[in-house]
């Protein structure tokens, strides 16, 4: 029925608790799933939360990796053809402008030849005087020899051509006479003659008669010969050359020579040419396309220009295609590296997806990660896997912990329920509103409560003289955080019983204090029989007492013997010497004296009546029937009484006895007539042990311990405790003496405990016993009161 | 060492006779010493049984008074020592009434009387007594035994073989058959011994053998 009740008490204070120490679990949820749940939950969320974060493929990385290699390797192969590549520009340069400089100096040769020619007719006499048969005959002879016909003009007299029969006057003058110009050997530009088809160039020469130019020369290039000339030259096949004279108009032409000869050459190759430094360009030509071309001036003939041309496109075919194929290569090369990193990057990666899909899994919501059994041959990789199988493992084990932990908890509840109502003692638990937390059955019943509706309310504690009480009492908890014990005595049904509570904090996991626990239990009757046990104790005490009255009768018999001999003695002398003086046998002064020796021996008897007289104090104040005192008492005088009592004078005599008391020893708080007992009973024992020892040493020692205890030794040379005895010489009835009861050292160890002191027995390592009773330096109230 | 006499004592007959009181107990010595004196006894007290035995000498007579229980040697050592060391002086132990049993071992080792605390004076001074008594008697007989033993030493071998088959009650003849030696000789060594210890009859020559101890 109460179960109800406090069993959401309970459960809610272990909620409290497992959110307590483990606060990454969600508050409020102690269900173990949901708990689990929302720790899996948070976090790949925290993973993701972390800002900057922008995650690649490692694939991505790898051939990032690759490119940064390859790529400045690539441009360096990119750099290196195109070094190869205008290698070959210059080297395809360079021979077209060979060709264009061979052809040059062919042109030359012919130039020069004309030249030989024209110098040998003027130097002939025939050209002084008038034209004669004989100088047409010589000049159309030189002309044949190079093929073309010669012509030869004065300024002003006549002319002759042999190209013409001979006399037959030239109809109209191709060139103009520039005496300047002619006094020079030269070469002219493009000539249109009426009577030719096509225009012509020639070379001319003066004649000089005195110093004084008398007629020039001129012989013409055969359209032929320079044709054959030029395509001697060609680069190739596909090539073009041609001849320009100085106006630029095409003179001769390898190609459709027919077709272009006496045109204008076109703009850009002009401009080329008249550029001083430019030998090499490119541009357009009508029937060939774009073309680059290479140009040369005969050095005969300065004013003309040998051009070569070729196609562009063979010119570019000629260094593209190494280019293209070390170009292509490299791509290849690049490409197949690339797919080379991209195939190896997803082998790395493999086994980290497989572990990837692990952790996956874990986070979807299994407890542990299937092992990964593919292994990689990355050692990092490896040992990755290997320490996330061990990490599956501890977490396997935590979760089986977890489980088991929670497993445990549930069946702490259930146990506390158990144990707390399982109880006969009342126990309550009050929050710092004094509200009842928990509540057991016993403790229902002690407050007269109903079985429901009492959690949270205020309730009394029974027993207390008013309410406030038991709140200043649970404030002082709370305040101190120390538990404390009262201890109340009701009258219940009329009979007054005693209860023992003890209020102890109950803790939040953080130490606060949250309530008080209050367990109430009845001591009465434990009471009762602690008073009977006290009074049984003391009544074996005292027998005990009675019991070494017996070990010490023969002693004190004999102690006691003493005196009352001598009194006797003294006595007998003086009634003698009294006797003897009163018969009046005797002289006066004799008289006088033995008078005066009786009176002495009657004062010497009284001092002995006096001796047994202290003797039979000493041993009643031993038998002491009077109720226990504790009195601060002095430890050194306690020992040498003690040694009064139990070792009569010949026993004195006999045993070498020392008592030291170093002088830290204050006065001790003990029952005189008790510990005395206890001092009598060792010192008895000890002489006992020695009566067959040649030289008995008993050595009584009082000192104080580094702890501030006091610290009494009784310790004797004889047999020593048999080993077998050693433990148990403090049980009842275990004696080492045939005779012995055993109950002595047995009582000396109730009244040790009494005084809250100990006793405890040892052999000495060179022969003996040692008995050690260690008085308490701060003496409890239990001890007070026992 | 001994203590000033108390009293100056009757002058009798012994006068050589001294009580010793051997007690450690400074009360009980004096008191008993005072006793004693005041009896007419010439006491001299020692603390302890060794102090006794420095000044005792074995020609001394008289009697010890002894507390059987004392500090370092007892009451029963010291009458070991006083036989070992030949002091024929008769002991009287006190004991107390638990000692009955060291008692009788004293008793048994030869102390004349014991003597239990408490004691009245009669009983003290009759203990002395009679102990001082026996203590003359084993003078007597002590004298008597050497008297008999010196005279009996003045036999020759073959007289004290005569005299001893003659004391086991043998006639001459066969003295003279267990000696080997003739019954004429027999009788002329008896003649002879008997004048030699200066007896009339062999009765006598007899009682004489005895007295010595010899008859063992």
């Amino acid at each position: 029925m109460l179960s109800r009740y406090d069993r959401p008490v309970l459960e809610t204070a272990a909620a409290r608790d497992a959110a307590g120490e483990r606060p990454r679990l969600a508050p409020g949820t102690a269900d173990t799933t949901d708990a689990a749940g929302s720790r899996r939950a948070q976090s790949p969320s925290q993973a993701d939360a972390r800002p900057g974060a922008r995650a690649f493929p490692l694939r991505a990385y790898l051939i990032a990796m690759t490119l940064a290699v390859v790529l400045p390797m690539g441009l360096l192969g990119a750099l290196a053809i195109r070094e190869v590549a205008m290698e070959f520009q210059h080297a395809y340069k360079a021979r077209l402008r060979a060709t264009a400089k061979l052809l040059g100096n062919a042109l030359d040769a012919e130039i020069q030849m004309r030249k030989a020619a024209i110098m040998a007719l003027a130097d002939s006499p025939l050209i002084d005087g008038d034209p004669g048969p004989d100088l047409y005959n010589y000049a159309r002879q030189i002309g044949a020899g190079l093929g073309a016909w010669v012509s030869i003009r004065t300024p002003d007299r006549w002319t002759m051509n042999t190209r013409l029969p001979y006399g037959e006057p030239l109809r109209s003058h191709t060139g103009t006479w520039d005496p300047e110009r002619d006094s020079k050997f030269h070469v002219t530009n493009i000539l249109h003659a009426p009577d030719l088809p096509s225009p012509f160039v020639a070379v001319i020469g003066p004649v000089f008669r005195d110093g004084k130019l008398t007629a020039r020369i001129g012989i013409p290039f055969n359209d032929q010969r320079l044709g054959k000339r030029l395509a001697e030259g060609v680069f190739n096949g596909a090539g073009v050359s041609c001849l320009l004279d100085g106006n630029g108009a095409v003179i001769a032409r390898t190609r459709r020579h027919e077709e272009f000869v006496g045109t204008t050459a076109p703009e850009w190759l002009r401009a080329l040419i008249a550029s001083p430094d430019q030998r090499i360009g490119t541009g357009h030509l009508l029937d060939g396309g774009d073309v680059i071309v290479a140009t040369a001036h005969p050095r005969e003939a300065p004013t003309w220009t040998v051009v070569v041309a070729q196609p562009v496109s063979e010119y570019y075919r000629e260094w593209f295609r190494p280019l293209m194929l070390f170009a292509g290569g490299g791509l290849l090369v690049i490409l197949a590296s690339l797919a080379f990193v991209y195939w190896f990057a997803s082998w790395l990666v493999r086994p980290l997806s497989a572990l990837t899909a692990g952790a996956k899994l874990v986070a979807q919501g299994r407890d542990r990660p299937p092992e990964v059994n593919e292994s990689s041959r990355v050692a990092e990789f490896e040992a990755l896997r290997t320490s996330l199988n061990e990490a599956a493992e501890v977490m396997d084990g935590r979760a089986r912990a977890v489980n088991v932990a929670f497993a445990s908890a549930r069946r702490e509840r259930n146990l506390l329920h158990s144990v707390v109502n399982g109880t006969s003692d009342p126990t309550f638990v009050r929050d710092a509103l004094g509200r009842l937390v928990l509540v057991n059955e016993a403790g229902l019943a002690l407050l007269g409560l109903p079985a429901t509706g009492v959690i949270g309310q205020v309730r009394p504690e029974p027993g207390a003289p008013a309410d406030a009480l038991s709140r200043a009492e649970d404030v002082q908890v709370f305040n101190t955080g120390l538990p404390i014990a009262i201890e109340r005595t009701v009258t219940v049904d009329g009979e007054r019983r005693t209860f023992v509570g003890t209020k102890s904090p109950w803790r939040s996991p953080s130490g606060d204090v949250l309530g008080v626990v209050v367990i109430i239990h009845d001591i009465t009757e434990w009471k009762r029989s602690e008073d009977r046990l006290r009074n049984l104790q003391a009544e074996l005490i005292r027998t005990g007492r009675l019991s070494a009255m017996g070990a010490l009768a023969s002693g004190l018999a004999h102690e006691l013997n003493q005196p009352l001999a001598a009194i006797t003695n003294f006595l007998g002398a003086a009634r003698r010497l009294i006797g003897r003086a009163a018969s009046g046998g005797l002289a006066a002064a004799e008289a006088a004296k033995a008078l005066d020796v009786a009176s002495g021996a009657m004062e010497d008897a009284a001092a002995q009546a006096l001796r047994a007289g202290a003797i039979v104090n000493r041993l009643r104040e031993f038998i002491g029937r009077g109720p226990s005192s504790m009195r601060l008492e002095n430890i050194g005088e306690l020992a040498s009484d003690a040694c009064a009592l139990a070792m009569p004078q010949d026993v004195r005599g006999r045993v070498a006895l020392t008592v030291e008391v170093a002088p830290g020893t204050e006065p001790v708080f003990v029952d005189r007539v008790q510990i005395q007992q206890v001092l009598v009973n060792l010192v008895l024992n000890a002489v006992q042990s020695m009566r067959d020892v040649p030289r008995p040493e008993l050595r009584i020692s009082a000192a104080r311990s580094y702890c501030g205890d006091i610290v009494l030794t009784v310790t004797d040379n004889g047999p020593g405790i048999p080993e077998h005895m050693l433990a148990a010489i403090f049980e009842p009835f275990v004696s080492t003496r045939d005779d012995g009861l055993g109950m002595g050292l047995a009582i000396a160890r109730i009244i040790a405990s009494a005084h809250g002191a100990r006793l405890s027995a040892a052999n000495n390592p060179g022969g003996g016993a040692t008995f050690t009773l260690t008085l308490p330096a701060v003496l409890t109230m239990e001890a007070m009161d026992a | 060492m001994p203590d000033q006499q108390v009293l100056p004592h009757r002058a009798k007959a012994a006068s050589t006779e001294t009580v010793h009181v051997i007690d450690d107990d400074e009360a009980v010595r004096r008191s008993l010493a005072l006793l004693l004196a005041a009896a007419g006894y010439p006491v001299e007290t020692h603390a302890s049984a060794e102090d006794f035995l420095r000044v005792a000498t074995p020609g001394m007579a008289g009697c010890a008074i002894v507390d059987i229980r004392m500090p370092g040697m007892d009451g029963l050592a010291l009458q070991e020592h006083m036989t070992a060391e030949g002091l024929h002086l008769p002991v009287v132990v006190v004991t107390g009434h638990a000692d009955i049993a060291l008692a009788v071992r004293a008793m048994k080792a030869g102390a004349r009387d014991f003597i239990e605390k408490p004691y009245t004076n009669e009983r003290m001074i009759e203990a002395v007594h009679g102990a001082l008594d026996s203590g003359r008697q084993d003078v007597a007989r002590a004298r008597r035994l050497s008297d008999a033993r010196s005279r009996i030493g003045r036999l020759s071998g073959r007289e004290q073989d005569v005299l001893r088959e003659l004391v086991a009650g043998r006639p001459n003849k066969l003295v003279a058959y267990a000696l080997s030696i003739s019954p004429r000789t027999v009788e002329i060594h008896r003649a002879n011994m008997m004048e030699k210890l200066g007896v009339r009859s062999l009765s006598e020559a007899v009682r004489l053998f005895i007295a010595a101890g010899l008859d063992d």
